[in-house]
């Protein structure tokens, strides 16, 4: 998977959430996640709630400690930590200081009223992180970065002195869209960035943020759970369940050849607007729940809704793998 | 039951008003809306937030919360004046006649009584003859009916001991329980993933199929309501700025705002890349909304008249009409040209 072009590779990322008075591991919520993203390029994950993107993106920034596995962005390893096949470390973790990546690497959170401190302006929001990473020579030279990057995200510049509560739900992502640039990144997190926003803002944010990787040549990791918004943005999609990759590829490819039941589900799933369109299409339905993550099946942890399960599904957990050229799956059937 | 009712009229809405009197102003969140629902029909509305979709659809159940009223306008339902039921009429016709169920079932269960109990209270309460064990097998009914299995055991549950897409299965079998002829659902699958929405979805096209019922569907996700709805209201900023089969409305749309909303979205089965286009500026504040059409400010045909008049409405297809000038204007021409070949003939 190494290559030179890739800005961020992870193999065998976990993140358990231990459990207070639970014994056993906790919470499963990323199990061995293994993907690359290339420069400049968009990945795209989605799944449902509580299949650990979330998770997964937080803990490649690392505002999560990761429990095992390996992060390198760069060439730079941020964080490796071996597990042997009891889960155990097989050695001292290498973490690297993040302080000088947190400049590079940056996220855009789902809810903006949330992520925004009501009690700073705007100005200050943005200022904060041009003052902690000291990239303003002086005053008025900080006040101009200000203004460039309220410009920048479609916000005038008088913003600046206004309150977070003083602005829409479109208007204070913009907001945190521009807290995010403030540090010029190369490499955004976008968790969920529109699914909080009325349907004719969410396209207007959507061209911002291709806009922005175009002018910057920014590389995008972009979470949600919408798959016509995923695929419209991304050069290749990974599809999680509870915690697990299952499928990644080119995002037509996926979107025209799934070769994972989930995925085939999961797109046959969404609605599509076109009346003529539904009334033919024929839709795969899921039985029952997705599972706990904190007592996940045996095996394939798809194994318990899948309609294709086998015996083997619920014994051996499925290696991810190359299947075609840039089409990873996870899944015993492919193997036959 | 109503069997044998279809293409007769169920609820019919005219030139509804409700405004919010807010110590900042009157808010007009409904502003004149009109439509009929048959029996049997599924009528989506479809609308941002702020857009009125809700409180529209809350004065038909008299749920209006203070300082919220209907200002004018009315509301029939099987031919009785719904606005005109006193507290106890009101309170028979909630639940019996007309039932709903919302975007998040978790907040419109009671955490602390078991789900069965619940069930069976929403039915004791308005069917005052029923005894406490046909009761229960009436609950038991409804909940295999909405594909709950070990209905037992289940029964004996809390609501927090389901999942997001049980609970809203509970809430649609407490909705159906007596029997309404009228379903008022309030985005019941936004807070759904999208695997368990379309389990939903499912269930309430077959459970239509079955009772017959008459269903407003108010939801902002178009795919959704090109699966589900018969036709489609368009609202934007407390006005209904389009009407129409579901059809008219999704291949046929007339008005700028609804072909903005289609446009702005990708489509999951489109094969390349297309830049979305996007509906410029941002929602009405409606507070302070603009005088003429609510949609102009944002419109990219926006005309002169535009911002000084709403426009009435247009017949454009067969049940198909919208508010706006330029449709207004070729229906115009239209007139004139077909008068002046009429003239020719002579």
């Amino acid at each position: 998977m190494s290559s030179e072009k890739n800005l961020l590779e992870v193999t065998k990322l976990r993140k358990y959430f231990p459990v207070k008075g639970v014994k056993g591991p906790g919470v499963q919520a990323v199990q061995d996640v293994s993907f690359f993203i290339r420069k400049g390029e968009t990945l795209g994950l989605v799944g449902e709630s509580g299949c650990g993107k979330t998770t997964l993106g937080r803990t490649v920034l690392r505002l999560y400690e990761p429990t095992g596995g390996k992060i390198v962005y760069d060439g730079n390893v941020l964080y490796d930590n071996p597990l042997g096949e009891n889960g155990k470390p097989l050695g001292k973790a290498l973490s690297a200081n993040m302080l000088p990546y947190r400049r590079k690497m940056q996220i855009i959170f789902q809810d903006p009223s949330a992520s925004l401190d009501p009690r700073m302006t705007v100005g200050e929001i943005i200022g904060e992180a041009i003052d902690i990473h000291k990239l303003a020579a002086s005053k008025g030279d900080r006040a101009d970065m200000i203004k460039e990057l309220l410009g920048k995200v479609g916000l005038n510049t008088e913003h600046a002195n206004r309150y977070p509560h003083e602005f829409s739900g479109g208007q204070q992502q913009r907001v945190g869209i521009a807290r995010a640039l403030a540090v010029k990144p190369e490499f955004i997190v976008c968790d969920e960035p529109i699914s909080a926003l009325d349907v004719s803002i969410q396209s207007q944010v959507v061209n911002m943020l291709e806009d922005m990787q175009q002018e910057m040549g920014l590389t995008y990791l972009f979470i949600a759970h919408d798959l016509s918004v995923v695929r419209h943005i991304s050069s290749r999609i990974g599809v999680m369940y509870l915690g697990s990759m299952v499928e990644l590829g080119e995002s037509y490819e996926l979107n025209r050849n799934p070769i994972h039941p989930y995925t085939k589900t999961l797109l046959s799933a969404v609605p599509v607007p076109d009346p003529q369109l539904s009334r033919t299409r024929q839709r795969i339905v899921l039985e029952g729940d997705i599972p706990s993550p904190m007592n996940p099946p045996s095996g394939c942890r798809f194994h318990t809704r899948c309609p294709y399960a086998t015996e083997r599904c619920s014994q051996e957990t499925p290696e991810f793998k190359e299947h075609e050229t840039g089409h990873w799956a996870a899944c015993h059937l492919l193997e036959q | 039951m109503a069997e044998g009712k279809d293409n007769q009229k169920l609820l019919e809405v005219k030139d509804l008003h409700v405004s919010f009197f807010t110590p900042a102003g009157e808010v007009k969140a409904v502003g004149g809306i009109s439509y009929d629902l048959n029996y049997g029909e599924v009528m989506g509305v479809v609308g941002e937030s702020g857009s009125g979709k809700s409180q529209e659809a809350y004065s038909i159940m008299g749920l209006l919360q203070s300082p919220g009223k209907v200002v004018g306008g009315s509301i029939t339902f099987e031919g009785q004046d719904v606005l005109k039921f006193s507290k106890e009429e009101m309170t028979a016709f909630r639940g019996s006649k007309v039932a709903m169920i919302f975007q998040n079932p978790m907040t419109c269960l009671n955490p602390v009584y078991t789900i069965g109990n619940q069930l069976v209270e929403a039915l004791r309460a308005h069917d005052k003859e029923i005894s406490k064990a046909d009761a229960e097998k009436r609950a038991m009914e409804m909940m295999e009916m909405v594909g709950i299995n070990n209905v037992e055991k289940r029964m004996k549950q809390y609501p927090h001991e389901f999942s997001g897409g049980m609970r809203q299965r509970v809430m649609i079998a407490m909705g159906l329980i007596c029997h309404p002829q009228l379903l008022i659902a309030d985005e019941p699958t936004t807070a759904l993933d999208v695997t368990i929405q379309a389990q939903i979805l499912e269930l309430m096209k077959a459970l239509q199929k079955k009772t017959k019922m008459g269903i407003i569907f108010i939801t902002h996700n178009l795919g959704v309501v090109a699966d589900i709805c018969d036709k489609v209201s368009v609202m934007y900023a407390g006005k209904i700025v389009e009407q129409g089969p579901v059809d008219d409305i999704f291949y046929k749309a007339a008005h700028p705002y609804t072909l903005g909303l289609l446009r702005s979205m990708p489509r999951v089965d489109a094969d390349s890349y297309e830049r979305l286009i996007p509906i410029e500026g941002t929602p009405v504040d409606m507070l302070n909304p603009p005088e003429g059409c609510p949609f102009a400010p944002r419109c990219e045909h926006c005309m002169k008249i535009c911002l000084k008049k709403m426009p009435p409405y247009v017949e454009i297809g067969e049940n198909h009409r919208s508010a706006c000038w330029l449709r207004v204007q070729e229906y115009l021409n239209k007139k004139s040209d077909s008068r002046e070949e009429n003239g020719n003939e002579q």
